[in-house]
């Protein structure tokens, strides 16, 4: 007896490192520390010099951070006034605001540490004055235009319906509005890829079943029919979809729905955060990590930072997302890479209660420089997918994992949200090992085009018994491998 | 009260030898507020100047008494010998027993007094404790009402109206004056004042419903569970609402009772929320509105009910942003509308007026009180009208001591339990009852009206009369502040150091001007509407000087040395214990500094500050000038007098002063306050558009200009603005003007072309396109925007300029264009009035047409 209890206390002792891996572990949160009578709400950050960042907020200030990464960095007020700034970008000497009336862009020209040139760069929208029309970006691409998103009301008009809500507006460098794509609902976050290409991020809610990150290219139509009557006015590139049958399944609404864009990559409710935000790429060559040329999408619910892959299949940017950081100090609304690799992530519960412990906070992301045992990457093969992973496993290492895999779709209606449609189980094929040890084939019975498949991987570990970190990883098959 | 008074006087807190000295020189104030105290002339009837100057408080009519006081109450209120009530029965025990038991059984009519359940809590009764105690009630009531038995008297419900109003209450109407106490006050004292109550009947229904109230980080969409939260705070609510307990954010009610169905039928019930809410009728759950969301109308099926209650509860939680809770019903008779408070209820156990028991009486008793109250003349005070010759006039006395002034006055006229000095006082005041016929001086004024009205149970005035040693070690404040910060302030001086109408507002409003001293300053203008008038004439009358100093006139210069004076930086830090324009000081909390010039006389305000210790022994206000020359020296060489009215005329901008360098505004606060650089504030505004910039100025002077529309809206003094629609919650509130002398601008651009001498055109965001905008070196603003036909640059900006009584603007507008613009004009305001300006175009050497005008808008 008292042997057996011996041994079984052993047994939990060799797995007890093991099981308390946590997150914290490979990436490190630091505070930004924020002096108490600071309201930090962050909108938009952007770094403008080693140690120095300007930070705007929704109240309308724009702070200026030097010695971000000390103990006691110092804040002065560059700017305030502006209405609920939702995005920054330093440009060839000017920074850049989307505000909710115009995207404008100032700067300091007698450089005594305030803003005093104002210029307007467009508003070609308009207010209806509800509070939820917040605009987003400016983030700018390689030739030179700004890109932003609009919002759209959600409740009380005081000033009366007004145009050219719910876009993606391409701005050119000499200030001309292109409304580029439409149908969009709360679209909170939008990045330029290191290719070139925008995309954007819309939470859930009406006509946008669940919240999901989409590749923006001219004439699209992103389900949601509030703003869409502006398709008729001059300057549009989306025609006008005509009317949007209430609850169709997406796959079909492909087909049914003119111009319907079907997005890159979709965020299950509850399982990936709620309401997805601001984003960046990891551009920093290895710097935050094994994670180079991936995509890092912010929750302004769950307050959590979450990890994104992208292929293109059949000309349709396509993807996985997965678990990467949560119990960030707030909802977070930006992130951004910033020098030494480091990811930026700023927001605010205010309005929205988020998991976050703080009504606001900006905090830098730090890989400690250990490698993490993940799911570097889940992509579509013919016959299945394919696994990479960040370290190598053994065969014996793979024949204890099990692997399970069920798929579903959304519909497209009024109502708030969607629940997931016509779930399955998918049959699993054994799961194949390359030679390095870091990829696996995994071979899955009817792919289903239009529908998320989510993955759940037990036991799985790598050749020192190094657990998976996360198991999970939800990838948006909108198109067939071949 | 009367007796409360006597208990003062007698005891010598009126300085006797004060008074007698002031008798010598203006007649008998003291024998004259006596005999107004007794209400002599309701039986002695006097007439002209004398009627006038013994006028007293007309008693509450008998009529109604039986529906506000049980029988048992009245019984030994007549009867007990620590009444109040000058004796009207018997001096003899038994027959004063059987005498007042007889007039309470006629007085009482048979009613039952009127009684509205309410409950109260150990919390409730605790902050009336606090609020007795804070709020000064002690210094009239120092008897602790003696002889009333207010347990027995009252109920909750009808003290803590009669507190509330006390110009509407039969009894306290004309006595007490109003201590503006909100409705949650009144209830906290009458419930303190009635804790010998206790509710310990059995259950019974009860108006309103029961609350529970929790706070949480995070509530799921679909609601927590309740049971297993507990509430911060509980309570009963009239009505079904969202406004209970403290945050506005991330908060739960639960409010459960019953509600009556009055007829049989089918109901439907519906809650519209924001965010989630369910209604619960006998158990079953009606109504699903749960969910995060803006407000959302849900309605139930409709249900069958019986007539009477129905159990009731309903659930609510704010998880962020806008809330809302509202609910109601439909049914037979009831279009869809919310409860009334008439259909709510809970059941619970309440407080009741304490039972002394009744002494027995036959049939006859209700004859013979009738005939009591008549013979002992009752309505004589009770009801003046019908004053009878039951006594001889105040002009036919005897001046001895007979009648009511006999030692032992005889049962037929009432006995006030005079002593002798108080007789010898009414004696007196017959013999000299000559001097009643000229209306009274201004001392005698000030003497019988501060007395009259207990203003001496708080303030002190010399020859006039002091609170109670006692009573003034009772008030509370800031103990940092010493005396001043704590005690009512005296009224020696009043009428030369306060501006007449702020005297008599104080009188007639109250008010609460020393954010330190916790007494609370009642009004009194419903009590007598005169006394205002009347009062502050007499301060006036005796205290100002013959030949007060003159205010200098305004020089903006002068006015900025004296910001520069009240602030840290080169200044004295006044504001180290002053704050100014609703902003509190750094330090302790004296008087506010934008509030002093509107208040105060300019020569008392000299001799103030040139030497405060000599006016106020112990004061804690610094004497910074008291040798004639300031610490200050780069200031007007720091000659005192020079400085002090500096600092004058800068506090002379009253409301719209810049604020002193050094004060600190509270950043957890909405309100935005610019104290060094302007403060700029995007919005959406009222009337106008969703894109404004509003702007602020240190000079306490604000304007609002419209980006969609590019116009400026209005210009606006004192506060800035405050931002909680803006920044609190998910926000998007149309924002306005958060100061005073709001001037707008005239509807339309400023600048149009062709209109000639029709009308001006409307404003439209089609014909302009927003260049931008610059905030030059001190962060004043200049908008630019172009007129898209013509082509014309427009540049309007605005800076602030120091003026008498608050600050103006100087508005520069200039044009460019490629070429002149025939028919051009600007609309704008100068002073005050809109003005139509044609533009004369200037030209340069290439041809490039120009105009700038520049106006000063003073309102």
């Amino acid at each position: 007896m008292v042997i057996l209890l011996n041994s079984l206390a052993l047994a939990a002792l060799a797995f007890a490192p093991q099981q308390a891996q946590s997150e914290a572990d490979y990436y490190e949160v630091i505070d930004v520390v924020i002096p108490d009578d600071v309201v930090l709400e962050v909108g938009g950050i952007e770094q403008i010099g080693p140690e120095s960042l300007l930070a705007c907020t929704r109240r309308g200030d724009v702070w200026r951070i030097d010695e971000f990464r000390s103990d006691k960095p110092e804040y002065s007020l560059w700017a305030n006034g502006l209405q609920e700034p939702l995005g920054l970008l330093a440009h060839e000497g000017w920074i850049y605001a989307a505000t909710r009336g115009e995207l404008l862009r100032m700067r300091d020209s007698n450089d005594d540490g305030y803003a005093d040139e104002f210029r307007t760069v467009a508003d070609g929208w308009s207010i209806s004055g509800n509070y939820h029309e917040y605009n987003f970006g400016p983030r700018v691409d390689p030739e030179g235009n700004f890109w932003i998103t609009t919002n759209k009301p959600f409740g009380g008009e005081p000033f009366g319906r007004v145009d050219w809500r719910g876009w993606a507006m391409k701005v050119t460098p000499e200030g001309e509005m292109i409304p580029f794509a439409g149908g969009l609902r709360s679209p909170a976050g939008v990045e330029v890829s290191p290719w070139g290409q925008p995309f954007y991020t819309d939470n859930q809610g009406e006509w946008c079943g669940a919240s999901k990150l989409s590749h923006l290219e001219e004439g699209d139509f992103h389900g949601h029919p509030h703003g869409i009557g502006s398709a008729k006015l001059p300057g549009s590139r989306v025609e006008h979809p005509g009317e949007v049958p209430d609850g169709i399944l997406m796959p079909e609404a492909e087909s049914v729905v003119k111009g319907f864009k079907l997005p890159a990559v979709w965020f299950p409710y509850d399982k990936m955060g709620r309401s997805p935000s601001g984003m960046a790429w990891d551009t920093s060559g290895g710097a935050f990590g094994p994670f180079t040329g991936q995509l890092f999408v912010g929750d302004q619910y769950s307050a959590e930072l979450m990890r994104v892959s992208l292929e293109q299949i059949e000309g349709h940017w396509q993807g996985a997302c997965y678990p990467f950081r949560d119990k960030l100090g707030t909802g977070l609304i930006r992130v951004r890479q910033i020098d030494g690799g480091e990811m930026l992530v700023g927001g605010s519960d205010r309005g929205w209660s988020a998991l976050g412990a703080k009504p606001w906070a900006l905090q830098r992301l730090r890989w400690t420089g250990k490698l993490p045992f993940e799911i570097l990457e889940m992509k579509a093969v013919p016959g299945g997918f394919a696994l990479h992973l960040t370290k190598p496993v053994s065969q014996a290492g793979l024949a204890k994992a099990q692997f399970k895999m069920s798929s579903y779709t959304y519909e497209l209606h009024a109502a708030y949200g969607s629940k997931e449609f016509l779930t399955e189980e998918h049959e699993l094929g054994a799961p194949k090992l390359a030679e390095d040890g870091k990829s696996i084939f995994l071979p899955v019975a009817k792919l289903r085009a239009g529908y998320v498949h989510e993955l759940h991987v037990e036991g799985l570990a790598d050749t020192s018994g190094l657990p998976l970190l996360h198991r999970e990883a939800y990838y948006t098959l909108i198109r067939l491998p071949r | 009260m009367r007796r409360a008074w006597f208990a003062v006087l007698l005891a010598g807190s009126v300085p006797v030898a004060a008074a007698s000295q002031a008798d010598r020189v203006a007649g008998l104030p003291s024998a004259e507020l006596l005999a107004k105290q007794s209400s002599c002339t309701a039986c002695h009837a006097a007439e002209g100047e004398t009627a006038k100057r013994l006028s007293f408080d007309e008693a509450s009519s008998l009529m109604t008494i039986g529906s506000r006081r049980s029988e048992s109450w009245i019984q030994r209120y007549l009867e007990s010998p620590d009444s109040p009530h000058p004796r009207v029965v018997s001096s003899n025990p038994s027959e004063a027993r059987a005498e007042s038991a007889a007039i309470a059984n006629f007085l009482s009519g048979g009613l039952q007094p009127d009684f509205v359940p309410i409950e109260v809590s150990a919390a409730d009764r605790s902050m009336g404790e606090t609020l007795y105690q804070e709020l000064g009630c002690f210094a009239c009531h120092e008897d602790n009402f003696a002889g009333r038995d207010l347990a027995a008297g009252w109920s909750i419900a009808a003290l803590s109206e009669a507190l509330h109003t006390p110009g509407e209450h039969p009894v306290l109407a004309g006595r007490m004056p109003d201590m503006k106490l909100t409705p949650r006050e009144s209830l906290a004292i009458a419930a303190w004042l009635l804790r010998d109550q206790q509710a310990d009947g059995p259950e019974e229904i009860v108006p309103g419903l029961k609350y529970s109230y929790y706070e949480e980080q995070n509530f799921p969409g679909n609601g927590p569970d309740w049971e297993a939260l507990t509430p911060v705070e509980k309570g009963t609510t009239k009505t079904v609402t969202h406004e209970l307990g403290t945050r506005r954010e991330r908060y739960g009610l639960v409010l459960e009772g019953m509600i009556k169905v009055e007829t049989a039928g089918a109901y439907q019930f519906w809650t519209n929320s924001d965010d989630g809410s369910e209604l619960f009728v006998n158990g079953e759950r009606l109504v699903d509105n749960l969910g995060t969301h803006p407000p959302q109308l849900r309605e139930s099926e409709a249900v069958t009910l019986a007539a009477g209650w129905h159990s009731l509860r309903i659930t609510f939680f704010e998880a962020g942003g806008g809330e809302q809770l509202k609910a109601g019903w439909s049914g037979p008779s009831i279009q869809r509308r919310e409860f009334l408070e008439s259909e709510l209820a809970h059941s619970g156990s309440v407080p009741r007026p304490i039972d002394r028991g009744l002494v027995a009486t036959d049939a006859s008793a209700n004859r013979r009180g009738g005939a009591l109250v008549q013979a002992r003349n009752c309505e004589a005070c009770h009801q003046v009208e019908s004053q009878s010759d039951f006594a001889k006039p105040f002009a036919a006395l005897t001046a001895d001591s007979s009648g009511c002034l006999d030692s032992s006055p005889s049962s037929k006229v009432p006995n006030y339990g005079f002593d002798a000095s108080e007789r010898e006082l009414l004696v007196n005041l017959l013999r000299n009852r000559n001097d009643l016929q000229k209306p009274r001086t201004a001392y005698e004024e000030i003497f019988v009206r501060m007395n009259q009205h207990q203003c001496i149970n708080c303030h002190s005035r010399d020859q006039v009369g002091e609170p109670s040693a006692k009573v003034l070690a009772s008030f509370v404040g800031a103990d940092d502040l010493g005396e001043e910060g704590r005690l009512p302030p005296s009224l020696g001086d009043v009428g030369a150091k306060l501006k007449e109408g702020v005297l008599g507002h104080a009188i007639a409003h109250g008010e609460e001007y020393r954010p330190s001293v916790k007494a609370r300053m009642p009004a009194f203008r419903d009590v007598d509407k005169q006394l205002s008038w009347d009062l502050s004439a007499a301060f006036r009358e005796v205290d100002r000087a013959a030949d007060p100093r003159r205010e200098p006139v305004f020089e903006p210069e002068e006015a900025k040395l004296g910001h520069q004076l009240t602030g840290t930086s080169g200044g004295l830090a006044c504001i180290a214990c002053h704050g100014s324009a609703g902003n509190p000081s750094v330090g302790v909390q004296g008087p506010s500094l934008s509030e002093m010039a509107p208040r105060l006389e300019y020569d008392w305000y000299v001799r103030w500050m040139s030497d405060p210790t000599k006016m106020r022994p112990g004061t804690r206000m610094l004497n910074v000038f008291g040798s004639g020359k300031s610490p200050i020296t780069a200031v007007h060489d720091g000659d005192a007098a020079k400085q002090i009215d500096a600092i004058w005329q800068y506090l002379s901008l009253g409301d719209s002063m810049p604020l002193p360098a050094g004060l600190v505004t509270d950043r957890s606060s909405y309100e935005l306050t610019p104290i060094e650089r302007p403060l700029y504030f995007g919005t959406f505004y009222k009337d106008a558009s969703a894109r404004v910039m509003a702007v602020g100025f240190p000079e306490r002077v604000s304007a609002a200009f419209d980006l969609h529309h590019a116009r400026w809206v209005e210009v606006w003094r004192g506060d800035f603005m405050n931002a909680k629609g803006t920044w609190d919650g998910r926000a998007g509130q149309l924002e306005s003007a958060g100061g005073s002398g709001v001037l707008a601008m005239p509807d339309g651009p400023a600048v149009a072309v062709g209109v000639g001498n029709g009308d001006w055109p409307a404003a439209d965001k089609s014909a302009i396109k927003m260049i931008g905008h610059d905030r030059d070196a001190l962060g004043h603003p200049t908008f630019r925007y172009a007129l898209r036909e013509s082509g014309i640059e427009v540049a309007d900006g605005l800076k602030p300029v120091l003026a008498a009584g608050g600050s103006d603007l100087i508005r520069r507008i200039e044009l460019r264009a490629a070429r002149p613009v025939p028919g051009t004009q600007i609309q704008l305001v100068d002073g005050a009035e809109v003005k139509r300006i044609p533009v004369a175009w200037t030209t340069g050497p290439d041809g490039a047409a120009k105009f700038v005008v520049e106006v000063r808008m003073s309102w």
